[in-house]
């Protein structure tokens, strides 16, 4: 009699390798290998409905039938880690990029990842945007070195193709309008620096210049300002900084721990 | 001017700026709390602009069923004889995918 994790582990690598099941599955009407197959087929019927309610638009571009056979790959390369399928499909643009099938679609990776980044901002943690009277309240001698956390629902995607211009082209409605758009696309047009959040219940999405993506990455990598300020010139840091809080990218700040010693106001 | 006195005027000049009702039409209280230098540096950077553009809102996924045990599809013992089998799906993208200029696609 084997032991119950010898029984889970058989049983698990049956249903995501296609392997034989394990002795203790036993057949009745189905053979014990067709009652698995029973299982496996709902996992993987469930795992790629969820890829596909999270990748509406490279599930358009690629077609159901690809979708389904790279989501069957995925998922058998990456399954979840969470019982939360919302939170499933973090890997799946890196996938893409490695799946040999795809490779003709330079630009797929990068509009999943942009989709990736939808999800996340649209289940993250609902917590307060740092606002204009979070700032005031920092001392004035702790102003240079503060530093922002960034909000939980925000994500920065540097993207070498023009994937926001696909995925809103290839998400229009009617059909007319979509293949329009389509059209008028140039796959190998240039990236894009992006911001994608979430503010007041819907998904925002900000298209930044270089060195506004540099200085905010900075910012929320916990860089101080006084040392991010490089990113940028300084005419136009405040600016762009107003612009951020503005946007509610930042959840919180934090005043230095050790004040410098000529922190003396 | 030092990296710590160009942070402390920006923070100055962001508190201003973010403490107007909305941020991006205009700093015009920022502007109150700043030299004419500062003015003419802010309005500099305001025309320079192309720096955050507001882009879309409002992405109407809908994720409820992600987490529904039902979403597949399957009728079970319909398909409990086919299995998916991974290398038997060696197809080419055949999507929207071929409607984007120079996306023609050749066998992998």
């Amino acid at each position: 009699m084997p032991s119950l994790l010898e029984l889970q582990r058989g049983f698990c690598a049956a249903l995501c390798d296609g392997g034989d099941p394990p002795t203790s599955v036993i057949g009745g009407a189905l053979p014990a290998a067709a009652r698995l197959a029973v299982y496996r087929n709902n996992v993987f019927g469930t795992l790629t409905a969820a890829l596909r309610l999270g990748f509406p638009a490279v599930a358009r571009l690629v077609g159901s039938a690809f979708f389904e056979a790279a989501a069957t790959r995925f998922i058998t390369a990456a399954a979840p880690a969470d019982a939360d399928l919302n939170r499933y499909g973090a890997q799946f643009a890196d996938f893409l990029a490695a799946d040999s099938a795809a490779r003709d679609l330079a630009y797929l990776p990068d509009v999943a990842r942009l989709e990736w980044a939808l999800n996340r901002a649209l289940h993250a943690e609902a917590v307060p945007a740092l606002t204009a009277a979070g700032l005031h309240a920092v001392p004035q001698a702790h102003r240079a070195g503060v530093r922002f956390a960034a909000h939980p629902s925000l994500s920065l995607l540097a993207l070498a193709h023009p994937a926001r211009a696909i995925w809103q082209a290839v998400l229009s409605e009617p059909e007319a309008l979509r293949n329009s758009r389509l059209a008028a696309i140039d796959p190998g047009g240039p990236g894009e620096w992006l911001a994608v959040l979430r503010r007041d219940g819907e998904a925002e999405l900000l298209a930044l210049s270089p060195p506004a993506f540099d200085f905010l990455h900075a910012l929320c990598q916990g860089v101080p300002l006084d040392a991010a300020l490089g990113q940028v010139p300084a005419a136009t840091a405040a600016s762009l900084l107003a612009d951020f809080i503005g946007h509610g990218l930042f959840h919180a700040c934090l005043v230095p721990d050790a004040p410098g010693p000529d922190d003396g106001d | 001017m030092d990296r710590r006195l160009i942070a402390s005027s920006v923070f100055a000049a962001v508190i201003g700026a973010a403490g107007a009702a909305t941020l991006a039409p205009s700093v015009a209280t920022a502007q109150q709390m700043m030299s004419k230098d500062q003015m003419m540096q802010v309005q500099k950077a305001n025309k320079d602009r192309a720096m955050l553009q507001h882009l879309v809102a409002c992405y109407g996924i809908n994720a409820a069923g992600k987490n529904d045990c039902a979403v597949g599809v399957h009728s079970c013992a319909g398909q409990a004889t086919s299995a998916r089998d991974p290398a038997s799906f060696v197809l080419l993208p055949a999507g929207d995918c071929e409607k984007i200029a120079g996306g023609t696609l050749k066998p992998a």
